[in-house]
């Protein structure tokens, strides 16, 4: 190894260097695809952020209009891919947080992104430049929920998709996305409408839709609009949207859409009205009543051939006025027939803390073995064993009615009726083929549950799914745009649960449910 | 002011390898480490040390910068886009590399390719700054390397004067530093982005300068200037993630007369053997005795006793005729296993698996809190002896005593037991990182004190970690 000649005389005294920006991460600005997905790429001429620190001023800055410009208050990025060097266009800078636009003309490729602030250049971060990587914009601004979408009603009347503004079949969305691949003209001007050559397909409840137009939005750089009809039979508060540009997948959004009316109907019968009002942090008066039969051990030594695992059955209820989070009503489940993909570590925000409510003192079972009870345990909660052994012996097969005989101060008297289904088995398969689940049993008028993950065996990206089927389909198949979406092939379980709505004096949803 | 930015010897760059034996198949990696630390803590920029076996089917070094992505047939790609990383030395048990500055990303796989064929995927967690210390041995342990404002190399720090010492693990400089080339050699130097904290004798030093050292890849150059010590050892901490400890001699005092002391390390070395402590954090809790005669001269001097878990530092002032004790002990939460507002993980061993090119996956505690039927009966033993604290340490599972008494010069001062028993104890919690095979890791850390800059007692204090 070659050493420099002594560097006798350089005095250093303190002299901090430490200014310069950091750059943590390079990621779409609509999907926030974490590197190592299959959609982390960034498209030529797409809007993307840099994640990191000291990139910009204490305060957001915006770009005051058009063209878009390559400094922005002491911000600069430059994107380097083999020898060619480009200047994005910035939209925004803020310390933590820049937003530009890759120009169209960059190679595709790895490129080395570095960020200059205030004349310090950080060091540079690889990314993947590629020719499309749709990423879907979503309400929270985090890839995640619902999309950015607008209902075509008429030139002037485009209100935004909501729970309470849902769509309908055939009815025209604009889907607003970004990296759907270069355009000819300038990147920093403001953009104009035009229709792009794309291999392209929007699956609205895994079902494609007929696209209208996919390309630039008028009015923002970096931004696209896809214009689509609802397809027939979706309906949903969280009907799944994706694009497909090839084979890469946008993230899942979702869309609300509405058989009739303005507002939609969640899967768990939950209104969509009563959703939008958690959602908007709105503390609800919920009930979730569970009959459940478990095999499962107590102690360490039970569990093999010789000492089967005992049923355990149980009643348990809550009665609680909370916000979403705390709300044990499974909501927001994609409609029977599609699935949504979830980057890992996706968490919903905590919103209050639940409070008891009185239903009661105590709830009355009464099925086809008789008359039992589930006993108030503490405020809110309720729970009991029914039986223990070798064999089911009380939750069997049949029709159960829970009542709160005269109800309490919160919740008024109810009666709520489930019907236990026939043993619900199933098997899955999944491999690099596909991934495919089938089952027997269940109430056939009821839904499954389908759930998978995947993790990269070469990279630390994570991802997971859930969809949903109708019983009687007795089986699904995993459309191949959700094997696209994730890192590797995914592993698989199902989950059935009978469940049905039920209403009381004082409650603003009402579960019950049986789950073995 | 008189002060230099050299170069580094060469030594300190190339790591012994192991010895060549041809590479027969598909490269393995073992470990991936900081080469100057020898710990798992790595960062972008940062020098690694890859272990393994059939990493290269023969040994080759670099000639010059900037380094070769490629060396003797051997590639290392790092993260999801699989960067090639500067290669400066590959042998088939070894390869020194540098995790290239573009890498993005804080949990990214690295893999070795040679015409064999490629590695599984070895990951490997990068933090913003893992700094690692390079010492005289080379791996990390022992005398610190470093060097006078003449740069000939030194022994001992003197506080008040120039020290030049050398890290990996930095991190970000600014000006941005190319992966594989060397720091620039006249300004604008490449300065560190993340400001480090260098403590050399348990005292903050002022730092002038930190940065990549001149013309060397991936070696950053630590100019400093010691202010006080109290004790031999030498730390960086950057970004809130310290480095390995090396030492320095301190300056004996001329202000005590027949200084002597013991140590006592009360857990685990009782417990070293049988039965084996299950969890990390580990508990160390130590009693230690000092006596000396305050010359009648004397100025003020320390007492210092410190180990990986904890300190105490006992400063005295004849001339004020005082002393002031501050003694780190297990905080109230942590005498009960509650590590749940500490800044540490406590980690179940019972539960780990894995092992091999995979590494070993352990869980932490739910709630991060150790059930009691989990803490050994010599332990809670041990904790009864210690001194409750004053105060917990923000961000720590170890509390403070404080301890204020007189002195007076021309006199013996003794802690033990008898005479301000307080100050005799200290302990805390000290998280053992995850080396590659556990359980059954078997590991020492080194208790000393001094007094007034002399090292009047040293013990090492075993420890084992295994399932039941």
């Amino acid at each position: 190894m070659k050493f420099l000649p002594k560097l006798a005389g350089i005095c250093l005294i303190a002299t901090p260097g430490w200014a310069a920006p950091q750059i943590a991460a390079v990621l779409n600005a609509a999907s926030y695809a974490r590197p190592g997905m299959p959609n982390s790429g960034i498209a030529q001429g797409s809007m993307f952020v840099i994640f990191g620190a000291g990139m910009g001023p204490a305060s957001l800055v915006q770009a005051g209009g058009f063209p878009l410009p390559t400094a922005l208050s002491g911000t600069s990025v430059r994107v380097t891919v083999g020898a060619t060097a480009v200047d994005a266009f910035l939209v925004y800078t803020y310390a933590s947080q820049v937003a530009a636009v890759l120009p169209s003309v960059t190679p595709t490729g790895i490129g080395l992104l570095s960020v200059t602030y205030n004349g310090h250049t950080s060091e540079a971060g690889a990314f993947r430049v590629v020719r499309s990587s749709p990423g879907i914009l979503t309400q929270n601004q985090a890839g995640t929920g619902p999309a950015l979408a607008q209902n075509f009603n008429s030139e002037s009347d485009q209100p935004r998709n909501t729970l309470t503004h849902a769509a309908h079949a055939g009815q025209v969305l604009t889907l607003w996305a970004t990296g759907l691949g270069p355009i000819s003209g300038s990147d920093a001007a403001q953009p104009v409408p035009e229709d792009l050559s794309l291999n392209l397909q929007v699956l609205v409840g895994s079902k494609p839709a007929k696209v209208r137009y996919k390309g630039r939005s008028g009015c923002c750089a970096g931004i696209d609009q896809v214009q689509f009809e609802v397809p027939a039979n979706v309906e949903g508060c969280s009907v799944p949207i994706a694009i497909r540009v090839d084979d890469t997948v946008s993230n899942f959004a979702t869309i609300a859409v509405a058989a009739s009316g303005d507002v939609c109907a969640d899967l768990s019968g939950v209104s969509g009205a009563d959703l939008e009002r958690w959602q908007a942090g709105a503390n609800l008066a919920s009930a979730a009543i569970g009959l459940h039969v478990a095999q499962d051990c107590e102690d360490y030594f039970c569990g093999g051939p010789d000492s089967p695992a005992p049923y355990i059955e149980t009643g348990e209820a809550s009665f609680l006025r909370s916000g979403l989070p705390f709300v044990r009503t499974q909501v927001g489940l994609p409609p029977p027939g599609s699935c949504i993909v979830s980057p890992a570590g996706v968490v919903g925000a905590l919103i209050g803390a639940p409070q008891p409510l009185d239903a009661g003192g105590v709830l009355n079972v009464t099925g086809p073995k008789g008359v039992r009870q589930i006993v108030l345990q503490s405020p809110g909660y309720y729970s009991q064993q029914f039986a223990q052994g070798s064999a089911v012996q009380y939750l069997v097969p049949g029709t159960y009615v829970i009542d709160n005989g005269a109800g309490g101060t919160d919740v008024g008297p109810f009666q709520a009726t489930l019907t236990v289904p026939p043993v619900f088995t199933s098997t899955v398969e999944s491999s690099s083929a596909g991934a495919r689940a089938a089952w027997t049993g269940g109430d056939p008028e009821g839904y499954v549950t389908i759930q998978g993950g995947a993790a990269s065996p070469t990279t630390s990206a994570v991802a997971s799914f859930v969809c949903t089927e109708r019983v009687s389909a007795g089986q699904f198949t995993v459309p191949p745009e959700v094997l696209l979406g994730l890192p590797a092939a995914p592993s698989l379980s199902t989950f059935y649960q009978p469940t049905a709505i039920f209403h009381a004096r004082g409650l603003d949803i009402g579960q019950i449910s049986f789950g073995q | 002011m008189t002060c230099f930015l050299w170069p580094v010897p060469a030594r300190l760059i190339l790591l012994a390898g192991l010895a060549a034996s041809g590479a027969r198949g598909q490269p393995s990696i073992a470990a991936a480490i900081n080469s100057a630390s020898f710990e798992p803590a790595l960062s972008h920029g940062c020098l690694v040390s890859i272990f393994g076996a059939n990493l290269a089917g023969s040994t080759a070094s670099a000639g010059s910068l900037p380094l070769p992505r490629k060396l003797g047939g051997t590639t290392v790609t790092v993260g999801d886009l699989q960067i090639e990383a500067p290669l400066s030395f590959v042998s088939p048990g070894q390869i020194n590399a540098q995790i290239p500055f573009e890498v993005l990303g804080d949990r990214v796989p690295l893999w070795v390719a040679t015409a064999a064929g490629k590695s599984q995927p070895y990951f490997v967690t990068l933090a913003a700054s893992a700094p690692g210390l390079f010492s005289r041995s080379s791996d990390g342990k022992g005398p610190v390397l470093a060097f006078n404002q003449n740069f000939q190399p030194v022994d001992q720090a003197v506080p008040g004067s120039f020290l030049t010492l050398y890290a990996t693990g930095l991190g970000a400089t600014d000006p941005p530093a190319q992966s594989g080339s060397g720091g620039a050699g006249a300004e604008p130097l490449n300065r560190v982005v993340v400001p480090p904290e260098v403590f050399i004798g348990e005292y903050p030093a002022r730092v002038d300068f930190a940065g990549l050292a001149p013309g060397l890849n991936g070696v950053y150059q630590l100019n400093v200037v010691p202010q006080r010590m109290g004790s031999d050892r030498v730390f960086i901490r950057a970004g809130g993630v310290s480095s390995n400890i090396a030492s320095i001699a301190s300056v004996p005092g001329n202000n005590v007369g027949n200084a002597s002391g013991s140590i006592q390390a009360l857990y685990p070395a009782a417990d070293a053997t049988s039965p084996p402590v299950m969890y990390s954090p580990l508990l160390l809790l130590v009693k230690f005795t000092a006596r000396m005669d305050i010359l009648p001269s004397a100025g003020s001097f320390l007492i210092s006793a410190v180990t990986d878990a904890g300190t105490t530092f006992i400063d005295v002032d004849p001339a004020a005729g005082t002393f002031t004790g501050t003694i780190t002990v297990p905080s109230t939460p942590s005498r009960f296993g509650d590590f749940s507002g500490a800044g540490l993980m406590a980690v179940d061993f019972a539960t780990c698996n894995g092992g091999g090119t995979g590494g070993v996956t352990c869980l932490p505690f739910p709630g991060n809190i150790i059930p009691a039927s989990r803490i050994s009966p010599l332990e809670l033993d041990a904790l009864r002896s210690v001194p409750a604290p004053d105060a917990a340490i923000p961000n720590s599972p170890n509390g403070t005593i404080q301890v204020r008494g007189s002195v007076r010069a021309g006199s013996t001062f003794a802690i033990d037991d008898q005479n301000n028993a307080p100050l005799a104890v200290l302990g805390g919690y000290f998280s053992i990182p995850a080396p590659s095979n556990f359980p059954g890791y078997t590991g020492t850390t080194t208790v000393k004190l001094f007094i007034d800059g002399r090292l009047a007692a040293s013990t090492d204090v075993p420890y084992r970690v295994g399932f039941f």
